[in-house]
This record gives structure tokens, sequence and C-alpha cells, in this order.
């Protein structure tokens, strides 16, 4: 027989089997098109100017959609062919040869693959663009941000989907040419076997789902919630995938055999039909909620991000202007003192001979040491930053500490303040560099002090005065000589109604420059950090809500999926019921309770999970210098109200479709 | 006393293309007494699955009245008619319409379920009808997992639990080998012994056999009725085929 036969044969197939190929080439194309976003978007140049690890990431995310596509296309493939067994039975029974069979197959395939791959890429394309011009246009950035198409990217798209494709078709013409006619003609209609409860995958997924919780509840140093993140990240979804597939059928069978509960109408039909379906729709459901807590969380941070712009720039630059005085290890702090005063005058007189009135003007002084706490004693020397991390040991002396917190507190020579944020010391004295002194705690740190010592846990120490700091540090420079620390001092001001502009930092920036001080100098403003804070966190949202649209996507698409392929499949059990005599308000009542379960279980896994990760995320935040919780925490419920929201339009949308094929 | 009354019953299919519809059902008239098993026989086309259809209230007829102890079917309303299916009528289907989704068990007790009966009425009227059926080890099985006999000793269950007014059968042994087939008919004929009306549409004339009476149907008519009175089903067999061959030889 002719090609040109297959050819019409196959176009006619297509055609006559609209409603069934219509929804499985929407969802290729739609998932071609995410990915070929997603992989564009890690060599995007603006998300690589953004930050390092962000290709990085997204790189991971790309494989993670390639094998959602995988996972999906096979779904939504297996759903197809169960519906056309039929009709490629009957085309044994009429005389095809089963290579003639497998010849129609391929063409159809091509058809349905080449189409879907091109215009998948051309949506992907035309949308990638589209969503940066509107985003661009929402946000109104300081920079506008461009997206450009990889070629290279498309390439991989191209052959990744391909590839997925001609492994979908070799596993139908396998599963058509093992078969016989008879049983291919039966095959939309062949039972299932009832799907076998696991309680070992279960404990595995309770496990897997209870450690990546405890790694986010318990995470204390924001240093190595990077790496513990991802860990937990994969944690979670492992025991989403077992939960929903082991979890659900352990707690529906459990349902079952509670007879009172069982057998009424409702739970009768609502139960059965669940359980029956779950083995297909369970790494569907898990998929749902996965890509869910990925939107609510990539939203909900970056515009926490966006939104606490301005708190980041607070809690970095308490005030409007920032000098920063280094000496060496050879200046004392008194001497030191003197410099910052002499500077301190300078820049006033400065400011007033230019017309500018100065207000809070302020400084302290400080030198940091990495140290081990050991019981009551500070062991100080060299440390693997990488395993095992050494306490930051701030130390400030009390004159400069009385003035920050706007106290007055006296200290004898052989005591010390302290304060440290996540634990208390143990007993009431502290060694170090073989002095014991008598500790008294702080309460809460300074102010100031929060911004730069959030990201590690310092111990904060006040000594009694000057020359005790001197000493301290003396004593750790003969120790390591090879290594020196030397004294810091930083020298805060506003002026008067927010003056602080460009003129004003160009003005201070020539005298530091012109003046020959014998410190380093190093001046920042708030208000020229401004700006790049906003372009990089702009950025950031930028990219979440991307990220998050592709998300909500995926998860629309997936949940269209399901319940159109559930109804044809619910059809048929409905009607036999409908003759046995399951009246009308009974269907309603029993499907409309099993789509609300299949329904809400995903958005409730994705809250739970967003619950629980949220300690963790809002330690990432805190790498970004937002401490904000309360405002972290009204976007993240904003997000998953507006998230739900949208959820619930799908829906309603999708519950139509189901009930219209379902009767 | 008549149990159940079919009169001057007429179907017209119209399609939404042709205006002249296709006449399935001209004017049926019979009646059924109470316990009566009466077999309805007739080739394809003659109307006997639509008689069917209208008695088991899943189509409405254009002219005509069914009543069922004294009931006329087409006066029920809509919202009650589901009720009225499910604890009046037993239906047995040619392809069994077991659910794949439900072991044995909760297929038989489906029209109990709908009716919110009680877990213990319920499994006391499980656990007689599925020992005469025999099928009682087979109750946690899912319809794929057993044979057609099985499945469709399963549907009579199904059929006879909510003690209906009347059993309906379609071809019930339409898909089943003699030996089932065989088995099947004895069992709906100790049904039928136990004080059972029921009514079956069949083609086969060894199925017919069983029951008390047959009528034969034709181009939307009954034209011949022969009752089996105390022949043995053997015997009957012959008479049934011989009305057949007459009526073939009739209609040529």
């Amino acid at each position: 027989m002719k090609n040109s036969f297959f050819t019409k044969m196959a176009w006619r197939n297509i055609q006559s089997n609209g409603k069934l190929y219509m929804p499985y080439v929407i969802s290729a194309v739609l998932s071609v098109a995410l990915f070929q976003m997603m992989a564009s978007l890690m060599t995007n140049d603006f998300v690589r100017q953004r930050s390092v690890t962000l290709p990085t990431l997204f790189g991971m995310g790309t494989v993670v959609i390639g094998l959602f596509s995988l996972i999906f296309i096979f779904y939504i493939n297996s759903f197809l062919m169960k519906r056309r067994k039929k009709e490629v039975g009957l085309y044994s029974v009429l005389g095809l040869e089963k290579r003639h069979v497998a010849n129609i197959l391929i063409i159809e395939s091509l058809i349905l693959s080449g189409a879907s791959i091109f215009v998948g890429i051309l949506t992907g394309i035309v949308f990638g663009r589209l969503n940066f011009l509107i985003l661009n246009y929402l946000l109104r950035l300081p920079d506008a941000m461009s997206y450009s198409t990889s070629w290279k990217m498309t390439g991989i798209t191209v052959l990744l989907f391909t590839g997925i494709f001609t492994l979908t078709l070799i596993y139908n013409i396998i599963q058509v040419t093992l078969s016989n006619p008879i049983r291919l003609l039966k095959g939309s209609k062949e039972g299932e076997k009832e799907p076998k409860s696991s309680p070992i995958l279960f404990v595995i997924g309770l496990l897997s789902l209870g450690a990546g919780y405890y790694i986010s509840l318990t995470i204390d140093n924001p240093i190595s919630v990077l790496n513990q993140f991802f860990v937990a990240v994969l944690l979670v979804i492992i025991g989403t995938y077992l939960l929903f597939t082991a979890g659900s059928i352990i707690v529906l069978k459990a349902l079952k055999r509670n007879k009172v509960f069982y057998y009424k109408p409702g739970p009768f039909i609502s139960i059965s039909g669940m359980l029956y379906r779950m083995k297909q729709h369970a790494a569907g459901l898990a998929n749902i909620s996965i890509l869910s807590v990925m939107v609510i969380i990539a939203v909900s941070t970056t515009i926490t991000l966006y939104a606490g712009t301005e708190e980041t720039l607070e809690n970095r630059f308490p005030e409007e202007n920032n000098l920063t005085i280094r000496t060496d290890e050879n200046m004392g702090s008194r001497e030191l003192e003197e410099t910052v005063n002499t500077i301190q005058d300078d820049l006033k007189s400065l400011s007033s001979n230019k017309g500018y009135k100065m207000t809070d003007q302020y400084f302290y002084r400080y030198t940091t040491l990495f140290g081990k706490l050991k019981d009551k004693e500070i062991v100080f020397g060299n440390f693997n930053f990488t395993s095992d991390a050494p306490t930051m040991v701030m130390i400030i002396p009390l004159e400069d500490y009385n003035q920050l917190s706007n106290k007055s507190i006296e200290l004898n020579d052989h005591e010390l303040l302290y304060h440290k944020s996540d634990e208390k010391l143990k007993g009431d004295t502290l060694t170090l560099f073989e002095t014991t002194y008598d500790l008294r705690e702080i309460n809460q740190m300074p102010e100031n002090l929060i911004g730069s010592n959030n990201i590690v846990d310092t111990l904060l120490l006040v000594t009694p005065d000057n020359s005790t700091l001197d000493t301290f540090l003396n004593h750790h420079n003969n120790a390591f000589p090879q290594r020196p620390n030397s004294l810091t001092a930083d020298i805060y001001w506003s002026l008067k109604d927010d003056q602080t502009d460009e003129a004003y930092s160009g003005l201070i920036q020539e005298r530091l420059r012109e003046a020959d001080y014998p410190v380093e100098t190093a001046y920042e403003s708030r208000d020229a950090n401004r700006a790049e804070w906003y372009s990089i966190n702009g950025g950031f949202l930028f990219i979440g809500i991307f990220l998050g649209g592709l998300f909500t996507i995926g998860a629309i698409l997936i949940t269209y999926y399901k319940q159109i392929s559930e109804g044809y499949e619910d059809r048929n059990r409905i009607q036999i019921m409908q003759k046995v005599g399951l009246d009308k308000k009974t269907t309603k009542q029993a499907t409309k309770a099993q789509v609300f379960w299949m329904f809400s279980l995903p958005i409730f896994t994705a809250a739970i999970h967003t619950a629980f990760a949220y300690p963790i995320v809002q330690k990432l935040l805190v790498l970004f210098n937002i401490y904000n919780n309360k405002l972290f925490l009204g976007i993240t419920v904003g997000v998953v109200l507006i998230y739900s929201l949208i959820y619930w339009i799908i829906y309603r949308v999708t519950t139509k479709k189901y009930l219209n094929i379902v009767e | 006393m008549t149990f159940m009354e079919v009169k001057h019953l007429k179907k017209i299919y119209t399609s939404k293309l042709g205006s002249k519809g296709t006449e399935a059902l001209k004017d049926v008239n019979f009646s059924v007494e109470k316990g009566e098993f009466i077999s309805v026989m007739g080739e394809s086309g003659s109307g006997k699955t639509t008689l069917l259809n209208i008695i088991s209230t899943l189509d409405n007829a254009t002219e005509g009245e069914v009543y069922l102890d004294e009931q006329a079917l087409s006066a029920i309303k809509d919202k009650k008619i589901s009720k009225f299916r499910r604890e009046q009528l037993g239906f047995v289907f040619q392809d069994f319409n077991l659910l794949d989704n439900f072991t044995l068990k909760d297929n038989i007790l489906l029209p109990l379920v709908l009716s919110r009966k009680s877990v213990e009425e319920m499994e006391g009227a499980l656990e007689p009808l599925v020992k005469r059926l025999n099928i009682e080890d087979l109750m946690n099985n899912y319809p794929y997992e057993v044979s057609g006999g099985q499945k469709q000793r399963a549907a009579v269950a199904r059929a006879l639990i909510t003690r209906p007014k009347i059993i309906l059968a379609d071809e019930p042994t339409g898909a089943l080998d003699s030996k089932s087939s065989q088995n099947l008919m004895e069992i709906l004929s100790d049904v039928h012994q136990n004080g059972q009306t029921i009514l079956m549409v069949t083609h086969s004339a060894r199925a017919a056999s069983y029951s008390s009476r047959v009528l034969f149907i034709r181009d939307g008519q009954v034209y011949h009725e022969i009752y089996r009175g105390d022949k043995e089903p053997d015997d009957f067999i012959d008479s049934i085929s011989q009305s057949l061959l007459v009526s073939s030889k009739g209609s040529v």
C-alpha cells in the first residue's frame, strides 16, 4: 500500500478525533513552550548579570521541567491510546497488517509532534517576548530587561521533545503489536487492577517529608541555608510523590473499610472512583502540588525582596551616610577615636560651609574575630569555614556601646557585656586569652548592629574600656602574626530633611580623597545604593513573576487534562449506575465531592508545604538583608490567597467541562 | 391478577434530519400475571429492545401506556424515576454492566446503597442471595477477575437484591457460552419458581424454553404467543422453534 494512503488515513483520524487530540496538542504545545522559555532564561544575559547562582538554579529548574514534560506527555499519550485502542483493533480486523497500523501511527505522530514542537517553539518565542514586554511595563524597573531567544536552547528543546515523542511512539507501536485485535477492540473497557497499598512506600514518604520539614524548621544558620534548601526541597518532592501514590490509597482503603461510612451513596461512588483512578492520577496531583508550592514561593519571596528594598537599605545603611574607617594593626583605640573626631569635624565644617545641616552624627569602634565557643571559653584560631563555621565575635568598647544604645551602663575591670541571639551562654563567666571575666547579658542588640550581624549569629562582647579592647587585639595578633586583625570604626550621619544627594556624596568623596588621613576610608550613601538595589531586587521580582507564570501554566495544564480524561473515564461508570437507579442529584453530589477532593488536595498540600518552607525561606531572605517577618508573612499569605483564587477559577471552568462530559 | 399491562404501545424514532420517523413499535398489547416468566422473542429490529427500554423507563413511548401494579409508568415524575427504577425494577443486561471499580459485593449492593439502607440490612440481604447463586466466594473479587457466567450471576444478584416487582432481562445469555447460559437459565428458572416475575428479551430458543410463556414480536407487533404449560423445557423448545420457523416463513 502506498504511503499517501496512510497519510490520508492518519490525517482523517486526527480530524475526526479532534475532541481527543485538541487537549493533547494544546498540552504538548504548552510543554514545549514552557521548556523553551525556561531554557532560554538560563542563558539570558539579564539573568546571568543578576547573580552567579541564578543560571545554576535555572539549570536545575530546566531539568525539572524537562522531567515533568516527559512524565506529562507519557501520561496524556497513554490516555489517548487507551481511547483509541478500539479504532486500532478495528483496523486489524479489517485486514490491515500490524506494520500498516504502525505506519499510520508513525505518520500521525509525525504530524502531531511536528506541529506541537513547531507551534510550541513559536509560542515560546512570542510568549517570552510578550511576557518581558508586559512585565517591563508593569513593574517599571529602573533598567528594562531584555529577552533573547537562545537558538542553542531552542535546538535542545527540539531535540528533547523529538526524543520524548519518539519514545511515546515506540511505546504505542509496541502496545499495538503485542496485543491481539479482540483485546484492542475491548481495550478501553478493560478493567484495571485495584492499586495495592504499600505501607513501606508510605512510611518512606512520611520520613522523607518529615526530614524535609525538619531541615526547614531547625535551620538556624543562614550561611548553610543554600545547600540545605535544595536537600529539603528534594526530600519534600520525594515525600509528596510517595504520599500521594501510597498514602492516598491507604487512606481511601481505610475509609472503605469503615462500612457505615462507606456504604452511603456519596462516599460509595466517590471513594471507589478515586481509589480506582489514584494509580494514574496520584502523580498528576503531586505535580500540581509541587508546581503550586514553586509558584507561591517564587512569587512571594521576590515580591518580599522588592517590597523590602527600602528596609534592606535601612538595615544596611542605618543613616543616610556611612563612612567606614579601617586602621592597620598598630593603631590603638584611643588613637582611632582621635582620628575619627578629626574626620567628623572636617565633614561637619565641610557640610555646613556648603549649606547642609548634619543630624544624628555618631560612630562606634569595633573589631571582629573568629573563635570557637567551648563551654566557658573562647578559643581563637584558624578555622575551616565550609564544614564547621566558627562564631563571629564582635568586640566593642563600653563607651561606644552606651552611645549607640543610649544607655549609661558601668562595668568594672573584670566584667563583660554579651549578646548572642540564638542561645544563652552557659554559666556566667567567660575566658578569653587566659583571662576570665564575669558576664552580663544584654537583651537587645543595638539597632545599628543588627543589620551587619544577622546573617551569622554573632557573639557581641562589650569591653569595660578601650585598653581591654586593645589588649584583646594584641593578644590575638601575637598569637596569629600572619593574619593580624585591626580596629574598624563606622561613622554615621544624616542630613536635615534627607538632603543627601549625588552632589553631597561627591563632595564628601572629594574631601576624603584630598585629605591625607592616616587611615583607609570607605564612604557609601543610602541614596546612591537605592537605585542599584531596586534594580537588583526588581530583577528578582521579574524573574519570580515570570517563573510563577510558567509554573501556573504548568499546573493549569495538568489540571485541565486530568479533568477531561477523568470525565471520559467516569462517563461510562455513571451511565451504568444511572441505569441501575442512580438519580441525577446524587450523581452531581458524588461527582462534585470527588472532583472537589481531587482539586483541594493539591492546594492544601501546597499550603502546608509553604507553611513548613516558611522558616527556611525566611532565612534565605536574611541573606538578602530582609528581616521583616511581618512583610514576608503578609505577602506569602496574600500570594497563597491569590493563587488559590486563580486555582479556584480553573477548578470552576474545568469542573463544568467535566460535568458536561459525564452527563 | 394482571400485574403488568402493556397497552397500545407505539414508538416512532425521529432523526433530526429526516422528517419521516422510523416506527419501532406499532401497537403492542399484552399483560403479565404476577409470578409469570415471560420471554419476548423476535429478530433483530423487531422492536423487542425498544419495548424493554420503555418498560424499563429508560425510554418514553410515543403513544400508549405501561402499567405496573396499576401504576402508569409515564406518570412517574422525573425526580422519582430513579428511585422507582431502583426499587421496583431489577435489570440484567447482555454485557453485564458491572462496574470495574467495585468488588462483586459492592456491585450487588449498589442499589441498596443508593436507597440508603443500613449496613446490617444490606449484608442480611446479600448473604442468602449469593449463596443461592453460588458466588459467595467471589465477593471480594473485581469483575475483571471472574468469568462471564460469574459476572452475570453477580448481575442477577444485583437485580434481585432490592426484591423488585419485576426483573427485566435483556439478552442475559447473549455474551455467555452454552454451559454458562444453561446455568444462568436454571438460576432464573429457580428464581421464578420462588415467585419472581421476570420479563426477558432473547434471541435464543433455548433460553426462552425456561420461561412460562413466550411472546413473538415482529415489525413492532406481538403476533403470537405460546404457553409452556406442563412441558419440560426440552419439549417446549420444539414448540418455540416451530413457531419461529412458521413466523420466518410467514414473513417471506
